[in-house]
């Protein structure tokens, strides 16, 4: 796996204030979550920004565990970037080729409304149909965390979803 | 007939949930479920025994709520889709606004159901 | 500044020094320093890859939440028994590098070697520290039990010293310890061994 941070830091080659590895396993998400949590309050005194952390890094973490696949070469990878004003969170992973498809139609989707109101077109989803999985995470992140979301697919089969915006 | 109360509370692992007579639901703590069933099972059964007992007016304080995962939310946007086909209680919501995910969803669960559900910040 | 006493990490069972598990190194001259790093050392084994990456600055109030994690971290990845012996390298290298180093980034590392795990972390540091730990360490080569002793009691009085928590790291849970310092960026590594 190589780490691969979006256009906007590989260019200045920032290095990741945080970068970690693991299995995609759900028992990890409250921890690195608290961590996140503490390491952008402390590092950059923001409270605001440290509670955004937790809505990005618990979404954007459960949908990569979710449609995982198991194995080997299945190590989630969680980058935390900022440079010039900006913030990223980024997760790699390797998901169930079948899904890729899914995740780009969402985001396509959700790229078409305001964060706010895509939000709220989530909430009607849901209420329109309770037998479906929520699918309100990546909406939530959009308009909670307060950034822009994107997908990239890197070799081997594996996806890195982006979480760009400002500090 | 059995008391709103006497519902039985699921153990969620980061959640503590009080119920009061006659009619509040405090939850406290953390929702991080991979697997909603267990709440959503408990939501189902308040609800029910709400409107059996012709509450009207069921309370819900999340102030204390103070994470919560999407799959979470889905659960109150649930149950205030139930409220608002029964058309039996309204469910009164007690927020802390300085929470992100309190304002942003229960403004959301308003727009999307404003006869089934109340909601009040705390002050 | 010396560091306030924090309560013992579990305790490991003592393991004999070894003459490979530490480096020491040249006193910076007052030119300047080649590119390449200063060490004297037995080679260390295949560092492997670095799992996890953590950036902080010097002074900063992260060092309870990231010692917590990176414990709870190895735990989950290597096993209670690593993970208990690299807790407390990744605590006592830390803080020296949040307390001690100069302005610049404080960068942890928890690598997965090809036998054992390690924690590596990198700090600025001054000259005048530099080369204190010089002289530690070499103190550390030639008589690490001494070294442990003279530490205890210089720390008696509730504060704990720098150099007590690198000689917990070699002596206490027995990991294999490397400096290295290029101009004035220290690296130290521990590996666990097993």
């Amino acid at each position: 796996m190589t780490s691969v941070a979006s256009a906007v830091f590989s260019e200045t080659n920032a290095r990741p204030l945080v970068s970690m590895r693991f299995r995609p396993a759900w028992a990890y998400i409250d921890g690195i979550r608290e961590f996140g949590r503490f390491f952008c309050e402390t590092t950059f005194g923001a409270p605001d920004l440290a509670e955004r952390a937790c809505v990005i890094i618990q979404e954007t973490l459960e949908n990569a565990i979710k449609y995982s696949t198991k194995g080997p070469n299945s190590e989630l990878e969680l980058l935390i970037l900022a440079e010039h004003g900006q913030i990223e969170f980024s997760v790699s992973s390797l998901p169930d080729p079948a899904h890729i498809q899914n995740l780009r139609n969402e985001l396509k989707g959700l790229d078409k409304l305001a964060p706010e109101e895509a939000y709220l077109a989530a909430f009607l989803r849901a209420a329109r149909e309770p037998e479906n999985s929520g699918r309100l995470g990546l909406a939530r992140v959009r308009y909670e965390g307060n950034v822009e979301l994107s997908m990239k697919e890197e070799d081997g089969g594996r996806i890195r979803i982006t979480a760009l915006g400002r500090l | 007939m059995k008391s709103f109360t006497d519902v039985s509370v699921p153990a969620v692992p980061g959640l503590e949930v009080l119920l009061s007579a006659p009619n509040r639901v405090t939850m406290k703590g953390t929702i991080t479920l991979q697997d909603g069933s267990a709440l959503s099972a408990f939501f189902r059964a308040l609800h029910g025994r709400a409107r059996d007992n012709k509450l009207g007016e069921v309370e819900l304080d999340v102030t204390s709520l103070r994470f919560v995962n999407s799959s979470a939310i889905r659960l109150f946007v649930d149950w205030a889709v139930w409220v608002h086909g029964d058309g039996a209680y309204k469910l009164r919501c007690r927020i802390d606004r300085r929470q992100t995910w309190q304002k942003t969803s229960f403004s959301a669960l308003i727009a999307m159901v404003d006869d089934a559900i109340v909601v009040e910040e705390a002050s | 500044m010396d560091r306030e006493r924090k309560p013992d990490p579990p305790s490991s069972s003592k393991t004999a020094w070894s003459s490979h598990s530490s480096g020491s190194f040249k006193s910076p001259s007052h030119e300047s320093q080649p590119a390449s790093a200063t060490r004297v050392a037995a080679p260390l084994p295949a560092p492997g890859t670095t799992v996890v990456q953590i950036l902080c600055s010097s002074g900063s109030s992260l060092l309870e939440p990231t010692h917590a994690y990176l414990t709870a971290y190895c735990k989950a990845r290597f096993g209670a028994r690593a993970s208990d012996k690299l807790s407390v390298a990744i605590y006592e290298l830390l803080a020296n590098a949040i307390a001690y180093g100069s302005l610049g980034d404080v960068v942890v590392e928890i690598l997965e070697g090809t036998v054992t795990p390690g924690v590596r972390v990198a700090n600025n540091t001054t000259m005048a520290r530099i080369g204190m730990l010089n002289g530690h360490v070499s103190k550390l080569r030639a008589d690490p039990g001494k070294t442990l002793l003279d530490e205890m009691k210089r720390s008696s009085s509730g504060t704990v010293r720098p150099m007590l928590g690198l000689v917990r790291v070699v002596h206490e849970v027995g990991c294999q310890l490397d400096v290295s310092v290029t101009g004035q960026r220290v690296v130290v590594t521990a590996f666990s061994r097993g």
